[in-house]
């Protein structure tokens, strides 16, 4: 058994040492300027863009915290399969529209696009500050999931603290070297891996502990009927309300649309056609969690229970009869998901915090901005992983609030690229609005009407203060809205 | 047909995903049998949705190349 674990030990370590190349190779090709360092010299091509599209969207969450939805509450974790391509589709006419005005206005953030429309600088400063709000906690549902595969797999030898910290010092290392470029081939390198790894394991367990998929169900229709109904179970086994199931289909897909660092991606991609292209190719990455579901729904019988429902898929391989290189493989793939999606939002986090928490207030030269990028990549991480080291919360929980935040995004960018008539303090108020209403409803959870996700609740409160705010105000200068407008 | 139709079967497509996969369209579908290649049925039934909007996307971008190869571009989307 030792020596098992010192071998899948080992082949992880070695995946480790080979993503860490890949990220420090990659940064050779960018230039040295702010351009390079966060949008990679808007030079991404197809196959980058791609994987660092389904990269940044499938995480920790979706390898790990997707089979411990499917396990622990059943149909529920379908909500997860429905909401991507729907927050997805709109990049096909919004993406290019981002891109042309980055390349026009020289932005590389969401929120330059917005304060660009709307020129204030508290609006900047309260981008950043949101932003940075969602980002922790996704960052610590990345962590805490290479935390618990490298425990799994070394039979709590490595700790999920000291685990978390290995996988994280890594990508530390090639995102302060490389920038975007280490995100972008890394998450390329990772998501082949992922996908190849998720597959086969789907496919594989569901064959070898029930004789096939039909199988599998036909057992747990059998004996946990109310798995296979939705809306589902909630995490404590009660049944989940339809309420809460459908606000977060909603709520998700709106929040995948608004995400800072799809938009950052935006910037990078070499041309239009290649943002549209990878939108229509995402379904193809959604369906990989058709086979992280089938790992999921294949620890349901299984004669024994982990203590966590996200440790499942490790679990699962730990207690499979599969060679130790594989195993080792398998558990370098549930990392890959966690790493890909944790690169790019420190990245991402601590180039918001430079060009819209500070650059409006005081002015930094390129080395400067520069180098408090990595001094916040730093910091953001270091938040991230003392939060990581908190038990009792489930990943997909901790990804639900998240989204709260980012939703609230979704009319003020709309606004900005579509609406002539929106003013600065209608944008404003409308913000500060939802976001309260999100940040009440999650504090004070049942207080919601129906369940409902507080993202979807804090968007009530918010479109009719955006409307309101900007119609009884003055209209914006033409010339500058049709800039905006007219791309 | 051109591409101002496929942008708006786009967009319906979308929307109708949208409604078809929460409260109250999906009480419609949830059984889980009888099974689809092996799925529940509602797993198909997003699963259906997921695909659907690949070939949609897909050919609402082989109408805007046909569209750009007969007239200069004219705005994206």
């Amino acid at each position: 058994m030792t020596d098992r674990i010192t071998l899948v030990t080992v082949v992880i370590f070695v995946y480790l040492a080979v993503t860490l190349c890949v990220g420090l190779a990659a940064g050779r090709r960018a230039s040295r300027s702010v351009q390079g360092y966060v949008a990679g010299d808007r030079d991404f091509g197809l196959l980058v863009m791609y994987f660092i599209t389904g990269a940044t969207v499938f995480s920790a969450f979706a390898f790990l915290g997707g089979p411990g939805w499917a396990y622990s509450r059943g149909a529920a974790a379908f909500y997860i399969l429905a909401y991507g391509v729907l927050g997805m589709a709109p990049w096909y006419a919004m993406g290019p529209r981002v891109a042309a005005l980055g390349r026009r206005f020289g932005f590389v953030t969401q929120a330059q696009l917005l304060v660009g429309r709307f020129p204030s600088r508290g609006l900047s400063a309260l981008m950043a500050l949101l932003t940075v709000a969602a980002f922790v906690p996704y960052v610590t549902i990345q962590m805490r999931g290479a935390g618990i595969v490298i425990e799994a797999v070394t039979d709590g030898r490595i700790p999920l603290a000291a685990g978390a910290a290995i996988a994280y010092a890594i990508v530390l290392v090639y995102v302060l070297a490389s920038g975007v470029s280490a995100v972008g081939w890394t998450n390329t390198f990772q998501g082949i891996f992922m996908l190849a790894i998720a597959w086969a394991l789907g496919i594989y367990l569901p064959n070898r502990l029930y004789g096939g998929v039909g199988p599998m169900f036909e057992q747990i229709l059998e004996a946990r009927p109310e798995l296979l109904s939705l809306p589902g179970l909630t995490g404590n086994g009660e049944p989940w309300s339809w309420g809460a199931y459908s606000t977060a289909i909603l709520a998700s897909a709106i929040g995948v649309t608004m995400w800072p660092h799809l938009f950052m991606k935006a910037y990078t991609a070499r041309s239009d056609a290649i943002i549209r292209r990878t939108v229509i190719l995402f379904p193809t990455f959604q369906l990989f969690l058709i086979s992280v579901f089938l790992i999921g729904f294949a620890g349901v019988l299984f004669p024994q229970a982990p203590d966590q429902a996200d440790f499942i898929l490790p679990f699962l391989i730990l207690r499979s009869d599969l060679p130790a290189l594989v195993v080792g493989l398998f558990c370098a793939g549930a990392l890959s998901a966690s790493m890909s999606t944790g690169d790019a939002l420190l990245h991402g986090a601590a180039s918001v915090v430079v060009e819209d928490g500070v650059q409006p207030f005081r002015r930094l030269s390129d080395r400067g901005q520069r180098l408090l990028m990595r001094i916040l990549v730093v910091a953001v991480g270091g938040l991230a992983y003392l939060f990581a080291l908190v038990e009792g919360f489930s990943l997909v929980d901790l990804l639900l609030a998240s989204y709260g935040i980012i939703c609230q995004y979704m009319p003020a960018m709309l606004a900005a690229l579509y609406w002539r008539r929106a003013t600065t303090a209608g944008v404003v108020s409308g913000l500060l609005a939802g976001s309260a209403v999100s940040v009440f409803f999650f504090l004070c959870p049942e207080l919601k009407p129906l369940g409902m996700h507080e993202g979807i609740l804090g968007l009530i409160a918010h479109i009719p203060v955006l409307l309101t705010v900007s119609l009884r105000g003055t209209p914006q200068d033409d010339e500058h809205v049709s800039g905006y407008l007219r791309v | 047909m051109s591409l101002r139709t496929w942008r708006r079967i786009a967009w319906a497509y979308h929307l109708i995903f949208a409604v078809a996969v929460i409260w109250p369209v999906q009480t419609l579908v949830n059984r889980p049998d009888p099974f689809v290649l092996g799925l529940p049925r509602q797993m198909a039934w997003a699963t259906a949705w997921v695909l659907g909007s690949l070939v949609v996307l897909w050919r609402l971008d082989l109408a805007r190349a046909r569209a750009m190869r007969a007239a200069p571009p004219e705005g994206d989307g």
